[in-house]
């Protein structure tokens, strides 16, 4: 299996998190606190789309509420695959980050 | 808490433009966020936040959904392919009915095109126009000519603001030129000094607007230049300015060379000489009363030709009390293609073959379409479990029309490929039937777009059906039904399979009857014997030794006879109202065309005698004698025409004889009235009848005699045969391309049908097997398989039959002289299509017929 995108380690990261708040609205704005930049609709809800197909998510709809004008809220929790993926990556980054402790032009 | 309600026209966007994925979920994210940031910073503020996330968020979704569109084009090739080489006898049959159909269409349409493109590279040619002439005949017909009386020229230039400027064109002549040892034979016009102002011709040397102001000026074309002035003439400082010999007594300059003429040029010319000089020594021109010339005029733009039409339309008659002719304006880019006239009215010309081909094309194509989607819709019965299966599992209605549309694209494609590939290679042989130099210029982006759009159209035909079709079926009943299935719309099908037989029949006819036709004329006995007879031209020398020449032939080996006449018999030209007659009402206006020769005109051509005797020298007065054809004699209303006395051209004398008629114009029109008179000076053209089978040997002879005689002029000759089927060269190539056309036609529909039987057949299996176990013998089965067929293509016949005849009897219509769709040639028609149709069903029905049934019983 590939690689996670960066983009789609972020919002696994930001899912187990969040755990039980985990739908689009948090995850847009937790991904904007840790980023420091605006998060667009289409880079969390692609590859949210993707993930589910993928099966590194579980989605789980909840049915619609008047503060969303009627439509359904959809929660997102990671799965052991989406699990295993997060640690594939970590294990990659900590192999490419090792022995560097302070980052300069040599 | 009071809600806000999001903009209305976002959230529409917004559903609309993202189909994947789930939009009520996103929506409800966007909403919750969007009463949040109203509570705290207002209305508006959220409106416009709302608005930004939408419009930051496009590119993305915009990406995602290219992204899915690629995979799911991909998918519909990789089914298509799948299914392709699953039912691969299907495939090869679309595809080739399909590829015939495109490449015969592309053919047409570089055809057509070529035909449209005729005398379009004048820039002028939209404001370009050329006055006609209508001439009331006594017999209430009219005649439309193009020529026009030549001080027509000067009104229309002074008097008339709305014309730009108007050119005298004189007719093509051949004429000798010659430059030092270099002598050629070549065609010319005379122009106005203004041409090049209207016409599009560009020059090589010279100036333009000054190259035809004197009246000694020639200008020549690239070629003549070459001719005359060798390969290198471009390098040549003294060309400009040099001296050429026309017919070698006058002198002329040349002022300018012009590149050839374009071949898509209706009015041809090796060379151009002032108007001036052809007005010289022919006074007569200059009158009210004479149309000798073309006249063109150019329009200011804006100007609408009817109106000026309106205007000039009686000018002739004012000037002419005695005139009944009227003018009009042709556009100018109507003359190649609209110059048949009928009572004063354009009636057509090759358009109509234009248009005929643009409709045979058009029906092939149509036929491959129909096999399409008769074979599609039949074989719905075999794909009706993958359709299921794929509703069953969630594939939606459209989703499935996109996967038969794709792939009737992804056909259609190939089929574009391998045709493009096919004309490439049909091309020069096309171009040989033709007589064209139509050629396939891969930069022309024009014709790309016509090929695609062609070839775009017929894909979304062949394939909109079968997708609707099929997509329309219900899962469970597409599961279920395995058996009671009959693969769509019968009803449809056997009637799209009459059309296609009825348009095969159609062309069947059309193609007998212009090779009947054309048969029809080559054998008819046209009044002369036309093999083995020769002409040259009578001039240099020849104008003061003919007697001489005459004997020096006659002696020579291969030789038979010699006379002379002032045209050919095939295409008299000279014509006279003027003929008086004993007995004559002289409200009555007979054209009668007259004829020049020698004495031994009718020996050489072979012209049989009806009545009296032709001119002999014996007689020694036969300068005042006349010989008529049977039809002069029927219209002066003589039943005794020897011996009786007529004038005209200030001459008179007695008819001597009477010759049986002989076609001397085309058959197109019938035969006219004709007087031959005995003037042996008078005549321009040699007969040469050459002894049967010694045709080359004649033809050495005359050479080496003619430059005996003629030193300085250049041997030319032609055959009167040659002369005789040029003129009906267009037929020619219309009979050729309506065979090809017809035997491809028909090909692709019995690919059609082949396709169709061999899946009725195999459909049928278990019924044909439990046939034979109750006794049915092979042949029983295959009438049964057939006998549907074979009705349709009766009922095909049925439809066919009527439209073919009054099609084609109108075609014939245009020849005075021809055949007619006899009932022989609906019946070849109809017994060879049902011949074909039941060849090629009984194949396939006779291997389903001789099959062991066991083996179609066994399996369940």
């Amino acid at each position: 299996m590939d690689l996670l995108l960066r983009s789609e380690e972020m919002i696994l990261l930001a899912i187990w998190h969040l755990q039980d708040e985990a739908y689009g609205v948090p995850i847009r704005r937790y991904l904007s606190e840790a980023t420091g930049r605006e998060i667009s609709l289409a880079s969390v809800y692609v590859p949210l789309d993707r993930l589910t197909h993928r099966g590194l998510v579980q989605a789980i709809d909840a049915p619609p509420t008047k503060e969303r004008g009627g439509r359904r809220k959809r929660h997102f929790k990671l799965t052991s695959s989406g699990i295993s993926a997060l640690s594939e990556v970590r294990s990659v980054h900590d192999k490419l980050w090792m022995g560097i402790s302070k980052l300069s032009l040599r | 808490m009071s809600f806000q309600v999001p903009p209305k026209l976002a959230v529409w966007l917004f559903s609309h433009f993202r189909p994947r994925g789930d939009v009520d979920i996103i929506l409800g994210d966007l909403e919750e966020e969007f009463q949040e940031l109203s509570a705290a910073y207002g209305s508006s503020e959220a409106q416009r936040w709302y608005w930004r996330q939408l419009i930051k968020s496009t590119p993305g979704f915009t990406l995602e959904l290219c992204n899915w569109t690629f995979i799911m084009i991909k998918h519909f090739i990789r089914t298509a392919t799948r299914s392709f080489w699953r039912y691969k006898s299907y495939t090869t049959i679309n595809v080739a009915g399909l590829t015939v159909g495109l490449a015969c269409a592309f053919l047409i349409l570089l055809w057509v095109n070529d035909e449209y493109a005729h005398d379009a590279h004048h820039e002028n040619s939209q404001q370009m126009y050329r006055v006609m002439q209508n001439t009331l005949m006594a017999d209430g017909s009219t005649v439309t000519s193009n020529v026009a009386p030549e001080p027509l020229d000067f009104v229309l230039d002074t008097e008339y603001p709305e014309v730009i400027a108007s050119i005298r064109m004189s007719y093509q002549q051949t004429r000798l030129l010659s430059i030092d040892e270099r002598v050629v034979r070549r065609k010319g016009r005379h122009v106005d000094p203004e041409y090049f102002d209207v016409f599009t011709h560009p020059t090589i040397l010279g100036d333009p607007q000054t190259a035809l102001s004197d009246p000694n000026a020639i200008v020549l074309t690239a070629s003549l230049a070459s001719n005359l002035f060798g390969e290198n003439w471009q390098t040549d400082p003294n060309l400009l300015g040099s001296i050429i010999k026309i017919e070698n007594t006058e002198d002329v300059v040349v002022t300018g060379v012009l590149v050839d003429v374009e071949e898509q040029s209706s009015f041809t010319y090796d060379f151009l000489r002032p108007m001036e000089a052809y007005l010289l020594n022919r006074a007569w021109v200059r009158s009210w009363r004479s149309s000798n010339l073309s006249i063109f005029a150019l329009l200011a733009e804006g100007t609408r030709s009817e109106a000026l039409t309106a205007k000039i339309g009686g000018l002739v008659q004012e000037q002419d009390a005695e005139s009944s002719n009227t003018l009009f304006l042709q556009p100018f880019t109507d003359i190649y293609l609209r110059s048949e006239f009928d009572g004063g009215v354009v009636t057509g010309g090759r358009i109509d073959t234009v248009r005929m081909f643009s409709i045979v094309g058009f029906f092939i194509l149509l036929i491959a379409c129909i096999n399409f989607m008769n074979l599609a819709t039949a074989r719905s019965a075999q794909r009706m479990r993958e359709i299921g299966v794929r509703t069953a599992l969630g594939a939606s209605r459209s989703l499935l029309a996109w996967q038969f549309l794709g792939e009737s694209i992804v056909l259609t494609s190939t089929a574009f490929l391998l045709a493009m590939g096919l004309v490439v290679l049909l091309l020069p042989g096309f171009n040989m039937l033709t007589g064209k130099a139509l050629s396939l210029n891969i930069y022309d982006g024009g014709m790309w777009i016509q090929f695609a759009g062609i070839a775009f159209i017929t894909g979304l035909v062949a394939g909109s059906y079968p997708a609707l079709f099929l997509s329309s079926r219900n899962a469970i009943s597409t599961l279920r039904n395995r058996i009671g299935v009959m693969g769509g719309n019968v009803q449809l099908r056997k009637s799209l399979v009459v059309v296609q037989f009825g348009i095969s029949m159609i062309l069947i006819v059309g193609t007998i009857t212009i090779s009947n036709q054309i048969d029809f004329i080559r054998s008819k006995n046209i009044g002369l014997d036309r093999e083995n007879l020769i002409t040259i031209e009578r001039e240099g020398a020849l104008e003061d030794q003919f007697e001489s020449f005459r004997h020096t032939l006659l002696s020579a080996p291969g030789i038979t006879s010699v006379a002379s006449a002032d045209a050919s018999p095939l295409s008299v030209g000279t014509a006279t109202t003027g003929v008086m007659w004993e007995g004559r009402d002289t409200d009555q206006v007979i054209a009668f065309h007259i004829l020049a020769a020698d004495y031994d005109f009718i020996d050489v051509a072979k012209i049989e005698i009806a009545d009296g005797r032709y001119f002999s020298p014996d007689f020694g007065t036969d300068e005042t004698g006349f010989v008529i054809n049977e039809k002069a004699a029927q219209a002066m209303g003589m039943e005794e025409p020897v011996g009786q006395s007529l004038a005209f051209w200030g001459m008179n004398g007695t008819v001597v004889g009477v010759v049986k008629d002989f076609h001397s114009t085309s058959l197109y029109s019938a035969i006219e009235p004709l007087i031959i008179t005995l003037d042996e000076s008078d005549t321009n053209t040699i007969f040469v009848r050459a002894e049967l089978g010694q045709v080359s040997k004649a033809l050495t002879s005359i050479e080496t005699i003619y430059a005996q005689f003629n030193p300085g002029y250049p041997f030319n000759y032609s055959f009167v045969d040659d002369e005789f089927e040029s003129m009906y060269r267009s037929d020619q190539v219309l009979g050729d391309l309506a065979r090809y056309f017809t035997l491809i036609a028909i090909f692709v529909a019995c690919l059609g049908m082949f396709g169709l039987a061999s899946f009725m057949a195999g459909s049928r299996t278990k019924e044909i097997g439990i046939r034979k176990v109750l006794g049915a013998s092979a042949a029983n089965v295959t009438v049964l398989l057939s006998r549907e067929f074979v009705g349709l293509v009766v009922i095909a016949f049925l439809f066919a039959a009527p439209i073919s005849y009054i099609v084609m009897q109108k075609w014939l219509g245009g020849f005075a002289y021809h055949t007619d769709v006899g009932i022989e040639i609906l019946a070849i028609a109809g017994l060879s299509t049902i011949l074909i149709a039941v060849l090629t069903v009984s194949y396939k029905s006779l291997i389903a017929a001789s099959a062991n049934p066991v083996n179609s019983l066994r399996s369940e």
